[in-house]
């Protein structure tokens, strides 16, 4: 009190207990702002968290190969404790694939020979970039994982992921050397689908359980569980025909299905380059069998694409067999 | 810590910046560890957030080495890589550590049960915030799932993680 450092303090103290409890306030708001920023899907936002996450992305890239190469190491002594079974069960599977093989050379050419016949135009033939995933999402709510792969490997949002099993998911966010991918269980998961035999189409949504459901299908749909479920190409970001899972259960109208995809071992993936040519609709998979029409130089088939865009924006009044003739005869004979 | 800063040496000044950073670059690390794939079933799901108990132990022991709002970067870096909401957990972070550092008095003397006790009350605390906020932000309530698993986990490693803490506690409290 007396000494002038006593006064100093006796101000400093109150004063530094404004300043931290104003910088408590103002980084409580900060959350808050950034949280409502981050819901309104603020392209600020977006941008800085994907630039930082491209930044750390050889970190995780390194930290992440260690764990990597001990589970290498797991299955290798776990391969060699089993590989008597092993080796049967995989002389079995052989076997049962090689009648499966000579079933589906059958198709494929019988398939090629009614294309043929048909004058059906080859599917785009999709491409895939491969990339090792660096990081999983640390929470309860949130399935997204994080690959060493971006836009410089040619990954874009929206793209599907996959594994030698099945779809694992889509390309939300696009960084330079980095890309999340959004799996199917994620609440905020939306994958166009068919049940695959009967081509009834619907959404698979993700509600963070291990089993996504089935929404936005037809009630006169006839779903089974044991049913297998494919992407259905709608939307134009993903090819169709992708394995996708089978139907588990349906209880109440509530279709569950079981991924193909084993979750806990995704240590490399797929993204598949598919682009379809600009112009696509989002409703019938005509111009899927027919691309070369679109990509044609412009003063060519500007009437043909004006045409194809108003047969895509009615699909409902179009029927879907129309636009497939209108295409054969642009390209018929050449 | 900072009054004799200008009469070190370089090799001094160095040590002592080292020092003086180790809680924050530790939980730095801890937040890349928790992201790891780990391969486990269900281990994004279940594995600890490691940076909460680091938060929660220098903001008992050394506060002044990880200040407030360098819990609050910390929280927003794991929000970033998580691709959470964001500010999620810098919130969270923020409001453990201003609490904790303003009652650690509670702990000085006591044995770390004590310590261990109290985090065993705050973390499901915690966990309940982020349960709530992220159903908030998604708009829909979130299945709880694995939170049970996550938070049992989570009590369970804290004393493993702080012995490691200690060692490191020590490192900063030499001269």
């Amino acid at each position: 009190m007396k000494s002038p450092g006593g006064n100093v303090l006796r101000i400093a103290g109150p004063f530094r207990a404004f300043i931290q409890r104003f910088a408590f306030a103002l980084l409580v708001v900060a959350a808050f702002g950034l949280m409502m920023l981050g819901r309104l899907d603020n392209d600020l936002v977006a941008r800085t968290q994907i630039a930082i996450v491209d930044f750390v992305t050889p970190v995780m890239d390194v930290v992440s190969r260690p764990v990597a190469a001990a589970h290498r190491v797991a299955d290798g002594i776990r391969d060699t404790l089993h590989l008597r079974n092993e080796i049967a069960r995989l002389r079995e599977e052989n076997t049962r694939l090689m009648q499966w093989q000579i079933a589906a050379r059958r198709l494929d050419a019988e398939n090629a020979q009614f294309r043929a016949e048909l004058g059906v135009k080859a599917d785009i033939v999709p491409t895939f970039i491969t990339a090792r995933v660096i990081a999983d999402s640390g929470g309860p709510f949130v399935r997204t994982i994080l690959l060493n792969a971006g836009h410089r490997d040619g990954i874009k949002q929206g793209q599907a992921v996959t594994n030698a099993r099945g779809v694992i998911g889509r390309v939300a966010t696009v960084g330079a050397r980095s890309s999340r991918v959004l799996l199917l269980s994620d609440f905020n998961s939306r994958v166009p689908i068919t049940v695959s035999d009967a081509r009834y189409r619907g959404v698979l949504s993700g509600d963070n359980s291990e089993r996504p459901q089935v929404v936005f299908m037809s009630n006169q749909a006839r779903v089974e569980p044991g049913d297998r479920i494919v992407t259905s190409g709608d939307g134009g970001m993903m090819p169709p025909g992708l394995p996708v899972g089978t139907v588990v259960s349906i209880k109440d109208g509530l279709i569950r299905v079981q991924p193909y995809v084993d979750w806990h071992r995704l240590e490399f993936v797929q993204v598949v380059r598919y682009e379809l040519p600009r112009l696509q609709p989002a409703g019938n998979e005509a111009p899927l069998a027919e691309p070369n029409a679109l990509t044609r130089t412009a003063n060519e088939s500007a009437t043909e694409t004006e045409a194809a865009v108003e047969a895509q924006a009615n699909p409902v009044i179009q029927p879907i067999a129309e636009p497939i003739s209108d295409f054969i005869a642009v390209d018929g004979p050449e | 810590m900072n009054a004799g800063f200008e009469s070190l040496t370089i090799s001094g000044r160095a040590a002592l910046i080292a020092r003086n950073a180790t809680p924050g670059l530790l939980t730095m690390a801890l937040v890349f560890l928790t992201l790891v794939p780990y391969g486990i079933p269900n281990s994004a799901m279940i594995v600890p957030p490691l940076a909460l108990m680091s938060v929660y132990f220098w903001a008992i022991h050394r506060p002044d080495l990880l200040p407030a709002p360098g819990a609050f970067a910390i929280g927003l870096f794991q929000d970033i890589l998580s691709g959470g909401p964001p500010g999620l957990y810098a919130f969270v972070f923020l409001v453990l550590h201003s609490v904790l550092s303003s009652q650690r008095r509670f702990f000085l003397g006591r044995v770390f049960i004590m310590e261990w006790l109290v985090f065993a009350l705050v973390a499901p605390f915690a966990f309940l915030v982020i349960w709530i906020l992220s159903s908030v932000y998604y708009g829909a309530f979130m299945r709880p799932g694995t939170l049970m698993t996550q938070g049992i986990l989570t009590v369970a490693i804290y004393p493993v993680l702080t012995w490691a803490f200690i060692r490191f506690r020590r490192l900063t409290a030499q001269p």
